[in-house]
């Protein structure tokens, strides 16, 4: 709820407070507890000013006043509106000063606590090995112990006092803030923004304090407040026991304690009005913390809907009886007709899937391809209702063999799914429960939808298990979710879908987890069951060279809408609509190479034109000392190992052997490709190459000069600015607390390359246009850009560095296909215009045909062949390299 | 699994060792105790005399090799107040402390849990605002005043319960607790709900917030598109999952109650560990206070070793790491 009517000097508070924090709305649940902080905070500071007396001026209080009922008056004619206690203290007066005691005593603390564990915790983070270990050790062992106890041995110890109590709620609580800091800080540094700045050359502590600190942040603040009213309680609670707060000075903990004696005879305001303005301000200040909480992690804050109901339209019995004599056609499985889905959101509606109608027949494979946020998984979610609320299907009939799914109650519908319609998701390992074997869950869903009883199950889950191709059924059956590889497991997500036997299967991206040799024994396994099960199977995809291999039917969405439908010949080789063949156009062609892709105006609206720089007369084009060389890459027997099991004794560890004598080298200007799967050690050879981490035996050279050789590091400011590096995922590559202006600007600013800000400003400005991003949004935060433009920006940031060589890992694997075509030929452009040199790694064949003059084979860390490219698809020498091909869609029939 | 107990029995043998060492010379730095034992006016032979009976005189790393002699045959020294062997006091009033807690997490889990996980799985409804609020609350209440609340609102307006003190105990199935008799009952549900309040509240929230996060996931998801009902869906899947981060953290919070205890009891006049250390510390009583942090190391030894064996037995991921 958003404050209504407020004076105006309040609005511009506000107004001002939600910039500065970048929030939307501030809930009015947050101005109740803040206000009331605001007026503790006011008397802590005014606290002289604002009490009647001051209650711990001993020649002011006389035992005249002692034990008054709130409303007496005392001696001196003031009121004592709240009582006073055994020795004459008004009790107003001592709870304003003891919330002062509280305040500075909690602030004090927090603040040495967290420059202390601020510090540990980045040193540990960032050094990591065993700094990391025996600090953590330290903490761990501070943290087992409770808080309350550490400081009463302390205070035992340092004995009474304001600034003993400080020191020891610091000690108490720093351990903290330092662990917290730390696991943020590991997490972030993972991040490729923070391996970019490496790259960059930036020095340790500017990588510290410019890139990781500041998006660690959050968890402290949430954490800095919900600890001080820890502290406060704390203080409270030794004050009381009389250890902490000496009790000639203000605390509340000791007024209670005074008033502990007098409790049997009656005297309760001592006891009762202190406790619950300490009540109220360490509840006001964890109520402040939850909100905090709130709205930066929003995802614990839901405040949308439940997670076991769907929304289920309400459908008239007259309505139920129509459309039970629609008329069917004999094969018909499933019909959609004119299905819309809408997701509420402030004001309006948002519609995912508009005006949808799709038929599919037994035994035929319908595939639904189209890019990310087309509304593709929607429709999947929408047939068997679990479409996560708010979202809601508005319009529609889903019929399934004579029955509209539409009209079933929210338990006619849970018969339904899994027995009639079964479900695929993309993610085989979140998919299934980690803490039950997979035995188990097959026979829980198999008892469920069959009603059997648990031998019979048994006997039908190892039946699935072996025709969904997994040997050794019955001693897998007690395997947990873990032990299985992605392939297997996704077969075992396939064994459950057919558990009820199923007509109809809605498979939702089932193999974009997996590796492409194993997406294709996936793909075929569905086919097999299709034909033999005579099921039909709604394939869901963004991949349609994948599709083409098994689907009969295709249909293409965009934007919600299905924009062509038709069988798979002619999709793909006579598209009708515009954007089926844009989208065919950018998918890389694996039979022959094309100098560019062509553009897919359709959706990207790509005909506004940049400014084009002439590289000549431009900074761009002039790089510093260039050494002459041939060889821009040159590596030697490179060899690098990762430990896995980290066990007390040497020969107790296991290693794997990450890169394995590595050999190549790379001409100047040329493209070369390295292509493998996942685990080939192709990212560590890029990796090895910028710097990041050092390999354990061998040699490479940049530019004609020995960068690594025989276990030393050469100096290496120049080969910074010389290779830089475009990473897979472009939402970790920026930093997100950084406009992309400054972001462009780090490395000329570091290096000093530009010598004045209005150069840098209009090089920067240059480079945007360039790279195709227009130069009025360089205030922006990368948040507010699109997976496609934030690539950009990451090359933008790499050619500020004027690099000779540019290593590519994976950079398009993350786009839409479309996106993806606009990218690629950027590079190509770039690579043409700066005579860059290029490694481009990749997993993707028919991208690496495009892109790459020569390409080398990885697997398991070796070699296995380095050839031209074209020779390599001709003829390929190497089995495995033959095996690759082998597994390339075909899509041209 | 056996050699991972075995390691990490072992690391908290070291960890003890060390501890030992820390407390022992921390707290020798501490006044001299020689001053509450005898009347400062003596005559200096008197002190003299005193200090040696205690074996004050001797370098702190003899006080301390005999120290360690000691504690290895169970002898902590006897208490400067009472003159008794400091090990006994505490085991004496070990099991009031461990009654105490006891009842506590068990107040907080039967209660805490269910409200937590409905909190979390109906997160609009208006139970589920009360729930909240009501747990923010619980972790704003100071322990010590809410034990005096509830002396004043249910001992001294409606008298229906003690004031303070521990009830009669029985003995059954060889455990001898106030928990068993009705009068012991009637003492100890002021102090072990007034202990627990803070415990409750915490598990609601840990509750909730489990719940939340995994609900979300992909696998209850899947689960629901199955065909699986509800009810299947929470008692098999969310409990669980959900368990094992609470289980950790609880055993963990245990040590905290113990620890917290030491407030209730002072309160309550309850004859547990607590009031034996405040009153330990106020009187420099050494030995006393040595054997009090001694035993609270081997206690979160103990649990955190429990913690890593209750990980790994529960979760099947870690359990198989253990075993490579």
């Amino acid at each position: 709820m958003a404050i209504r009517n407020p004076t105006i000097l309040t609005s511009q508070i506000i107004n001002l407070a939600k910039k500065v924090l970048k929030i939307q709305s501030i809930k009015r649940s947050t101005m109740v507890p803040a206000s009331f902080l605001f007026v503790i905070v006011i008397c802590a500071l005014f606290a002289p000013f604002i009490a009647p007396t001051d209650p711990y001026n001993i020649s002011i209080v006389s035992i005249i006043d002692g034990r008054l009922s709130p409303g007496e008056t005392m001696f001196d004619g003031t009121v004592a509106i709240l009582g006073t206690d055994g020795a004459g203290r008004d009790i107003l007066s001592a709870i304003i000063y003891g919330l002062r005691t509280s305040l500075i005593v909690a602030i004090a603390s927090a603040c040495i606590a967290l420059f202390v564990g601020l510090t540990v915790g980045l040193v540990s983070a960032f050094y990591g090995g065993r700094i990391d270990a025996i600090l953590m050790r330290i903490v761990d062992i501070q943290l087992s112990f409770p808080a309350i106890l550490i400081a009463l041995i302390l205070l035992a110890l340092l004995g009474k006092g304001i600034d003993k109590v400080i020191i020891a709620l610091a000690i108490v609580q720093w351990a903290i803030y330092a662990r917290t800091i730390r696991a943020t800080a590991i997490v972030e540094m993972k991040k490729e923004y923070v391996e970019a700045a490496k790259i960059l050359g930036l020095n340790n502590i500017l990588i510290i304090f410019k890139h990781v600190l500041p998006n660690s942040v959050s968890p402290l603040v949430v954490l800095g407040t919900l600890q001080t009213a820890h502290s406060i309680s704390i203080e409270a609670t030794l004050s009381f026991l009389g250890v902490g707060v000496p009790i000639t000075q203000p605390s509340l903990g000791s007024l209670i304690s005074n008033g502990f004696d007098y409790i049997l005879s009656g005297a309760y305001w001592i006891t009762f009005f202190p406790g619950m303005v300490l009540l109220a301000t360490v509840a006001s200040i964890n109520i402040f913390g939850d909100q905090l909480r709130a709205i930066l992690n929003p995802r614990l804050f839901l405040g949308e809907g439940n997670f076991l109901k769907s929304v289920i339209p309400n459908v008239t019995d007259e309505k139920k009886n129509l459309i039970n004599n629609l008329e069917n056609l004999p094969n018909q499985l499933l019909s959609i007709k004119n299905l819309d889905v809408a997701f509420p959101s402030d004001n309006r509606a948002i519609f995912a899937v508009k005006n949808v109608s799709l038929n599919i027949k037994k035994g035929e494979v319908l595939g639904i391809v189209g890019e990310s946020g087309a509304g593709k998984s929607t429709i999947g979610n929408a047939i068997i209702n679990i479409i996560e609320p708010p979202g809601q299907i508005t319009n529609g009939k889903i019929i399934f063999r004579n029955l509209d799914l539409r009209c079933l109650s929210q338990s006619e519908m849970s018969n339904v799914r899994g027995k009639k319609i079964g479900i695929i998701f993309q993610d085989p390992l979140s998919a299934l429960d980690p803490l039950m074997t997979i035995g188990n869950q097959l026979v829980e869903t198999i008892i469920k939808l069959n009603e059997t009883k648990f031998v019979a199950a048994k006997r039908k889950a190892i039946d699935l298990l072996n025709s969904v191709g997994i040997e050794d059924a019955e001693t897998r059956f007690n395997s947990y979710p873990h032990q299985f590889s992605g392939g297997m497991r996704q077969r075992v997500v396939i064994a459950l879908s057919l558990a009820g036997d199923p007509d109809l299967i809605i498979a939702d991206e089932p193999t974009t987890a997996l590796d492409v040799s194993i997406q294709a024994q996936i793909l075929n396994l569905i086919k097999q069951l299709c034909v033999s099960r005579d099921l039909g199977v709604i394939l869901i995809t963004h991949d349609i060279g994948a599709m083409s291999k098994i689907a009969d039917n295709i249909a293409v969405m965009y934007d919600g809408e299905i924009v062509e439908t038709g069988n798979k010949k002619q999709i793909l080789s006579t598209p009708k609509h515009d954007y089926t063949k844009s989208l065919i156009s950018a998918i890389p062609r694996a039979d022959k190479k094309e100098h560019r892709f062509l553009t897919v105006d359709y959706i990207t609206n790509s005909k506004q034109t940049y400014k084009r720089i002439n590289l000549k007369n431009h900074w761009l084009g002039k790089t510093p000392n260039g050494l002459n060389s041939t060889m821009a890459i040159s590596i030697q027997s490179l060899n690098k190992w990762y430990n896995i099991d980290n066990a007390f004794l040497p020969r107790h560890r296991k290693r794997l052997h990450v890169v394995d004598n590595v050999s190549l080298s790379i001409r100047l200007g040329e493209s070369f490709g390295i292509v493998g799967e996942s685990g080939s050690g192709k990212s560590t050879i890029a990796r090895l190459l910028s710097g990041l981490i050092n390999p354990d035996s061998g040699e490479i050279s940049l530019m004609g000069r020995k960068v690594w050789k025989n276990g030393h590091k050469h100096n290496l400011i120049i080969e910074r600015q010389e290779l830089q590096m475009i990473f897979q995922d472009p939402f970790s590559s920026l930093n997100s607390k950084m406009r992309i202006f400054d972001i462009i600007a780090e490395p000329i600013r570091f290096y000093k390359t530009a010598s004045s800000e209005t150069e840098i400003r209009q090089i920067v400005c240059d480079i945007l246009e360039h790279v195709g991003i227009s130069k009025s949004v360089i205030r922006r935060y990368p948040h507010e850009f699109s997976g496609g433009q934030r690539q950009r920006i990451s090359i933008a940031r790499a050619l500020a560095c004027r690099p000779k060589i540019l290593i590519c890992d994976e950079p398009t694997s993350s786009l839409d296909v479309s996106v993806q075509a606009n990218t690629l030929n950027l590079l190509k452009d770039l690579q043409d215009e700066l005579g860059l040199t290029m490694l481009f790694i990749s997993h993707d064949l028919p991208v690496i045909r495009q892109m790459c003059d020569r390409v080398a084979v990885m697997r398991h860390g070796q070699i296995c062949e380095i050839s031209d490219t074209e020779s390599l698809f001709t003829s390929a020498n190497h089995e495995y390299s033959k095996h690759l091909i082998s597994l390339m869609p075909k899509m041209n029939l | 699994m056996f050699l991972f107990i075995i390691r990490r029995m072992v690391q908290s043998l070291f960890v003890l060792f060390i501890m030992s060492l820390i407390v022992f010379t921390l707290i020798n730095l501490v006044g001299d105790p020689v001053d509450m034992l005898v009347n400062p006016e003596s005559l200096p032979e008197e002190i003299e005399r005193v200090r040696k009976d205690f074996g004050l005189d001797q370098p702190v790393h003899i006080q301390y090799g005999k120290f360690l002699a000691g504690a290895l045959s169970g002898d902590l020294g006897n208490s400067f107040i009472f003159g008794r062997p400091a090990l006994t006091l505490m085991i004496e009033r070990l099991p009031a402390t461990l009654e105490l807690a006891t009842s506590a997490l068990i107040i907080a889990l039967t209660f805490g849990l269910p409200l937590g996980i409905y909190a979390g799985l109906y997160p609009n409804s208006i139970r589920t605002r009360i729930i909240m609020g009501s747990s923010i609350l619980g972790i704003s209440i100071p322990t010590f005043w809410l034990g005096l609340m509830l002396i004043i609102v249910f001992s001294v307006l409606l008298g229906w319960l003690p004031v303070s003190g521990r009830g009669d105990t029985a003995i059954f199935l060889g455990i001898e607790s106030s928990i068993f008799s009705l009068d012991g009952l009637r003492h100890l549900i002021l102090p072990a709900t007034s202990l627990a309040f803070f415990k409750l509240a915490m598990v609601i929230r840990l509750a909730r917030s489990g719940t939340v996060e995994i609900m979300s996931l992909d696998f209850i998801k899947f689960a629901r598109a199955r065909g699986l009902n509800s009810i299947r869906i929470i008692c098999a899947h969310l409990l669980p999952n959900i368990l094992i981060p609470i289980i950790t953290v609880l055993a963990i919070e245990f040590g905290t109650l113990i620890a917290f205890a030491t407030v209730t009891e002072t309160i309550f006049a309850w004859p547990g560990l607590g009031k034996l250390l405040i009153d330990a510390i106020i009187n420099l009583d050494r030995p006393v206070i040595v054997a009090y942090l001694l035993f609270v190391v081997t206690l979160f030894l103990i649990l955190n070793l429990i913690v890593d064996i209750l990980y790994a037995t529960l979760d099947p991921r870690v359990r198989y790491k253990a075993e490579i």
